[in-house]
C-alpha cells in the first residue's frame, strides 16, 4: 500500500519531461538527422546546425532524466521491501481489512497473537478472531471510524486458535489512498497482557494498602510539602471530628496542631510534623495535644515518617493515636505507685509460690532489704525459724480466695532482730478471675506491741498505786483516828471526871486537846472525802437539782440556823446529769462557804438559782459575803489553801477543792466571780 | 427484879478505846456484863466456848456483838463471815463498831451480814448517846432470836436489859 503511494507521488514529479516522451522511441533514427538534413544553403546550413546543437542537447537531458528514473525505480522498490519488512517485522500486530472488515493483509506478529498461519487470515472477517462479547464493540467501532475518520483505541481480548483469550489494545485508522479508491482500515494490536496484569497487581495492593488503613484503629494521613492533606483514613478523619473528605488539600497543622495545650499558639515550623518533611528524619512525639474540630483536645501518640521518592523528600506520612485513656491509666498507675512508694507499711507483690515480685519503700524501711536484694527471692526469708509452716498455711487461704487480715505475727529483719507485724494479704487476680498472686501490706507493730506493753505496765503500776492509796485511806480512817479518839475522849472525861479537881487553866488546857482532835479528826474526814473522790466510780444519772440543794440544806441545817443564815432557792431548778452524792456535797460545801465567810455582825444571805446554757445547766450559788480579790480566786480551789487564819474563818482548806474534784469527776466545770466587800457568785456547770 | 443479864461481847483490839466504851456504858448506867476480846482469833475461841471461854456460865454466848473491823490476826469482816456460817451462832445480832466510815467497808459488811453499822464517834458526848441508843435498840426494843442450836435461850420481856 505504502509503497503505491510513493511510487504515485514519485511519478507525479516526473509529470513534466513525461511529455518528449513519446518522441523517444525515435531517439536512435535522429541521432542519425545530422547527416541527412546538411545542404549546400550556408544559412540554412547554419539554422541546421543549431537544431542538431538543440537535439543533442534535449538528447542528453532525456538520457539523464531516464537514468534518474531508473535510480528512482530502484530506489522506490528498496523503499517498498523496506517497509514490507516493517510491516513483516513489527514486534505489535498489524492487520489490514477492507470497509467491511475483511482482512487484506496481517503481519507475522498479528498471526503469532492469532495462532493462525498469514495466508490463511486473509479474506476472512476480523470479528472472528474476536470474542464473540466483543464483536458488537468491534463493528460499531467498524463504522464510526469510517464515518469521522478518527482513529479509536480501544481494548478487547482476540480469541487465538488453540489458546486462551488474548488481551490486546486495538488501534484503527481509516485511509484512502486517492479519492475514489478503496478504504483501507488498518488495525494496530498490542499485547496487554503483562500490562493488564501489573494494573491488577497495582489495584490489588492499593486495595490492600486502603483497607490496612482504614481497619487500623490509628488515624493515618498523608501531608505533601506544603502541608496540605493528600490523604487521611476514617479513623483519622473521624479521631479528629471530620470526614475524610473534608480534609483533603487541607493545612493540617491548621487543623489540629494549631496551638498547645496553654492555647498559646503553636507555629507550625515548630512542630515535629513540618520538621519531618524538612530534614528528613522520622520522629515519635507522646506529649503533646491535637485539637478536635469541636475545640477540645486530646493528649496523643504521633510518629512521622517523611515520604521519599528518589531521593527527594515528598510529604509526610503521619500517624496518630488518641492517648487519653493511656494517660488516665498512666496517671493512675503513677498516682498508685506513688501511694505505694510513699507507704510506711511494706507493700509486697508475691506470685503463689511466695517470691517477691515488688517491694516498695516502706518494705525496704521495716525489713532492712532493699527492693534488689529481694526480689525474685522467696518471702519465707522473713520468717522466723519457729513459724515455717505460717507461710503454706497463708498460701493455702488465698488459693481458696481468702482474704488474711491483722494477722499478728513476728517477722525477721534482715539484721536478725525479730519485729511484730500485722500482715494483710490479699489474692490479687487476673483478667479471669485467676488467682495469681498475692498482695501482702505488713505493718511495724513492734512500737505499738511496745506500747501496749508499756500501757499495760503503767496500769498495773496505777492498780498497785491505787491499792496503796486505798490502804493509806484505810489506815487514815481507822490508824490516825484511833489516837485521836482517845485524845478527846480523854480530855473529856477528865473534863467531866475531875471538873471539881481542875482548875480554870487546865480545863483550858483540855479544852484545847479537845478542840484540836476535833479539828483534825475533820481534817482527815475530809481529806478521806477528797481522795475518794479521785477513785470512786461514777454513774453519773439524770437527778433533780431541787433534790440535790434541799438534801445539801438538810444536811446544813443546824449550821445555817446556827449562823441565821438565810437561804434562797428559786425554784423550779432543772435536772443534771451527775452522782447524786457527790452532788449533794458538792452543793452542800458551796452552801456552807456562802454562809461562812461574811463579815462579822453580818447575817449570811444565799441565793440558788440555775440557768440554762446550752446543753449544759449553771447553778449559781451566790452570798454576801467578803469576797475574794481576784488574784486570790484561782487558788480557792486548791487544796489546802487557805485565804483567813484559823481564828477568823474557820476550815480545812477543802471544801471547795471538794466541789472543783466532784464536779470534774462529772464533766462539768466551777468558777467563780467576785469582788472583795461584794459578794462571791459561785457557779458549776454540768450536762 | 428478875433480871437476866445479857451478855454483850466487845471485840476491840485498842485499849483506849475498850476504857471509854466501858466508861460511856457506866454513864449510860447499864449493868449487862461486857465481855472484851482483842483480836478475831479471841472471838472465835469465846464464841466456840474454846480455851480460856469452856466455861459457859462465866462466858456465856452474847445476844449482841460489838465488832471492830480492823484488828489483829483476823479482821472484823472475817469473823462476821465465819459466824454468819456457824449453825448455832449465825443469828446472834452483830454491830459493827469501827472507825472507817469507807463505802467498801460499810456494804461489805452488811454483805456479809452485819445488822448494823456504826462509827465510833469523836467526842464522848456522842459516845454516850451512841451507848444509849444501842441498849434501846438491841437490848430493849430488839426482838432476841432463837438460839439456832437449842432453845435454851429464854424470852424475855423488852425491859430487863436496863437496871436504871
Amino acid at each position: 500500500m505504502n509503497k503505491e503511494t510513493h511510487s504515485n507521488s514519485r511519478m507525479g514529479r516526473l509529470k513534466r519531461p513525461q511529455a518528449p516522451e513519446p518522441r523517444a522511441g525515435r531517439l536512435s533514427a535522429e541521432e542519425r538527422l545530422p547527416v541527412e538534413t546538411i545542404g549546400p544553403d550556408e544559412a540554412s546550413m547554419n539554422m541546421v546546425g543549431a537544431v542538431i546543437e538543440e537535439l543533442q542537447v534535449a538528447e542528453e537531458e532525456l538520457r539523464a532524466q531516464n537514468e534518474e528514473l531508473a535510480t528512482a525505480r530502484q530506489s522506490i522498490e528498496a523503499e517498498r521491501e523496506r517497509y514490507k519488512d516493517l510491516f513483516e517485522f513489527a514486534p505489535d500486530g498489524y492487520v489490514v481489512t477492507d470497509a467491511a472488515g475483511i482482512i487484506r493483509e496481517a503481519n507475522r506478529a498479528a498471526s503469532a497473537m492469532l495462532n493462525i498461519p498469514q495466508h490463511w487470515l486473509l479474506g476472512k472477517p476480523f470479528a472472528l478472531y474476536l470474542t464473540g462479547a466483543e464483536r458488537k464493540t468491534f463493528r460499531a467501532h467498524l463504522s464510526q471510524v469510517q464515518g469521522d475518520k478518527r482513529i479509536r483505541e480501544w481494548e478487547l481480548h482476540l480469541n487465538p486458535h488453540g489458546r486462551p483469550p488474548l488481551s490486546v489494545a486495538l488501534k484503527v485508522a481509516m485511509a484512502q489512498a486517492l479519492p475514489g479508491t478503496a478504504i483501507q482500515l488498518r488495525w494496530l494490536l498490542r499485547d496487554i497482557t503483562l500490562r493488564k496484569q501489573a494494573e491488577e497487581e497495582w489495584k490489588r495492593l492499593n486495595d490492600q494498602f486502603r483497607l490496612l488503613l482504614e481497619s487500623t484503629g490509628e488515624g493515618v494521613y498523608g501531608i505533601d510539602l506544603q502541608g496540605r492533606c493528600t490523604f487521611i483514613n476514617k479513623a483519622g478523619a473521624t479521631t479528629l471530628g471530620y470526614r475524610p473528605e473534608e480534609l483533603y488539600g487541607k493545612l493540617m497543622h491548621q487543623v489540629h496542631h494549631h496551638s498547645r495545650l496553654d492555647g498559646s499558639p503553636y507555629p507550625a515550623e515548630a512542630s515535629p510534623i513540618y520538621n519531618s518533611f524538612r530534614s528528613g528524619r522520622a520522629c515519635q512525639v507522646d506529649n503533646e495535644i491535637f485539637w478536635r474540630r469541636d475545640g477540645n483536645s486530646f493528649p496523643v501518640h504521633y510518629s512521622t515518617y517523611p515520604i521519599i521518592d528518589g531521593g527527594v523528600i515528598k510529604g509526610a506520612v503521619v500517624t496518630f493515636t488518641d492517648i487519653t485513656e493511656r494517660k488516665r491509666a498512666e496517671e493512675a498507675s503513677a498516682r498508685l505507685a506513688a501511694i505505694v512508694g510513699s507507704s510506711d507499711d511494706a507493700i509486697i507483690d508475691k506470685t503463689l509460690d511466695g517470691i517477691v515480685v515488688s517491694w516498695n519503700r516502706g518494705a525496704e524501711r521495716i525489713f532492712g532489704y532493699s527492693a534488689e536484694e529481694i526480689i525474685g527471692k522467696p518471702v519465707t526469708v522473713l520468717i522466723p525459724p519457729g513459724r515455717a509452716d505460717e507461710e503454706p498455711e497463708i498460701i493455702e487461704r488465698l488459693k481458696q480466695g481468702e482474704r488474711v487480715e491483722h494477722y499478728e505475727t513476728v517477722r525477721r529483719r534482715k539484721d536478725g532482730r525479730e519485729i511484730h507485724v500485722s500482715l494483710t494479704i490479699s489474692p490479687i487476680k487476673d483478667a479471669r478471675g485467676q488467682i495469681i498472686g498475692a498482695s501482702r501490706i505488713a505493718r511495724d507493730i513492734t512500737e505499738h506491741k511496745q506500747a501496749e506493753e508499756e500501757i499495760r505496765r503503767a496500769n498495773q503500776e496505777l492498780a498497785a498505786v491505787n491499792a496503796e492509796l486505798e490502804t493509806f485511806s484505810y489506815s487514815v480512817s481507822h490508824d490516825l483516828r484511833a489516837p485521836l479518839r482517845a485524845m478527846r475522849g480523854f480530855a473529856q472525861a477528865l473534863l467531866e471526871d475531875y471538873a471539881n479537881r481542875l482548875d480554870s487553866v487546865a480545863k483550858d488546857y483540855a479544852q484545847r486537846i479537845v478542840k484540836a482532835a476535833r479539828r483534825m479528826d475533820t481534817l482527815m474526814q475530809d481529806l478521806l472525802a477528797y481522795s475518794r473522790l479521785s477513785n470512786a466510780d461514777l454513774h453519773p444519772q439524770p437527778v433533780s437539782l431541787s433534790a440535790i440543794v434541799a438534801e445539801a440544806q438538810a444536811q446544813l441545817k443546824e449550821d445555817l440556823q446556827e449562823r441565821k443564815a438565810q437561804l434562797t432557792v428559786e425554784e423550779p431548778l432543772p435536772q443534771v446529769v451527775g452522782h447524786p452524792a457527790i452532788l449533794v456535797q458538792v452543793v452542800a460545801n458551796l452552801l456552807a462557804n456562802a454562809a461562812k465567810f461574811v463579815a462579822p455582825r453580818v447575817l449570811p444571805q444565799v441565793r440558788v438559782w440555775a440557768e440554762k446554757r446550752g446543753q449544759r445547766t449553771r447553778l449559781w450559788v451566790e452570798d454576801n459575803g467578803i469576797g475574794i480579790k481576784s488574784e486570790h480566786q484561782g487558788r480557792i480551789f486548791r487544796v489546802f489553801e487557805r485565804l483567813h487564819g484559823i481564828e477568823t474563818y474557820q476550815g480545812t482548806g477543802i471544801g471547795l477543792a471538794i466541789v472543783r474534784k466532784g464536779i470534774e469527776r462529772m464533766g462539768g466545770f466551777v468558777g467563780v466571780e467576785s469582788e472583795p466587800g461584794r459578794g462571791s457568785r459561785f457557779w458549776i456547770e454540768l450536762p | 427484879m428478875n433480871i437476866v443479864k445479857y451478855t454483850i461481847l466487845l471485840v476491840e483490839d485498842d485499849p483506849n478505846d475498850v476504857l471509854l466504851m466501858e466508861r460511856a456504858l457506866g454513864k449510860a448506867k447499864l449493868v449487862n456484863p461486857l465481855h472484851v476480846v482483842e483480836d478475831g482469833e479471841q472471838a472465835l475461841a469465846y464464841l466456840e466456848g474454846q480455851g480460856p471461854y469452856a466455861d459457859r456460865a462465866r462466858y456465856p454466848l452474847p445476844v449482841l456483838i460489838l465488832l471492830d473491823l480492823k484488828l489483829p490476826r483476823m479482821s472484823g469482816l472475817e469473823v462476821l463471815a465465819w459466824l454468819r456460817q456457824q449453825p448455832g451462832l449465825k443469828r446472834i445480832p452483830v454491830v459493827v463498831l469501827t472507825s472507817s466510815n469507807e463505802p467498801a467497808d460499810v456494804n461489805r459488811a452488811y454483805d456479809l451480814g452485819s445488822n448494823s453499822y456504826l462509827v465510833k464517834p469523836g467526842g464522848q458526848e456522842e459516845m454516850l448517846e451512841l451507848v444509849k441508843a444501842l441498849n434501846l435498840y438491841w437490848m430493849i426494843l430488839n426482838e432476841k432470836p432463837e438460839s439456832a442450836r437449842s432453845r435454851t435461850a429464854p424470852r424475855t420481856p423488852a425491859s430487863q436489859g436496863v437496871t436504871s
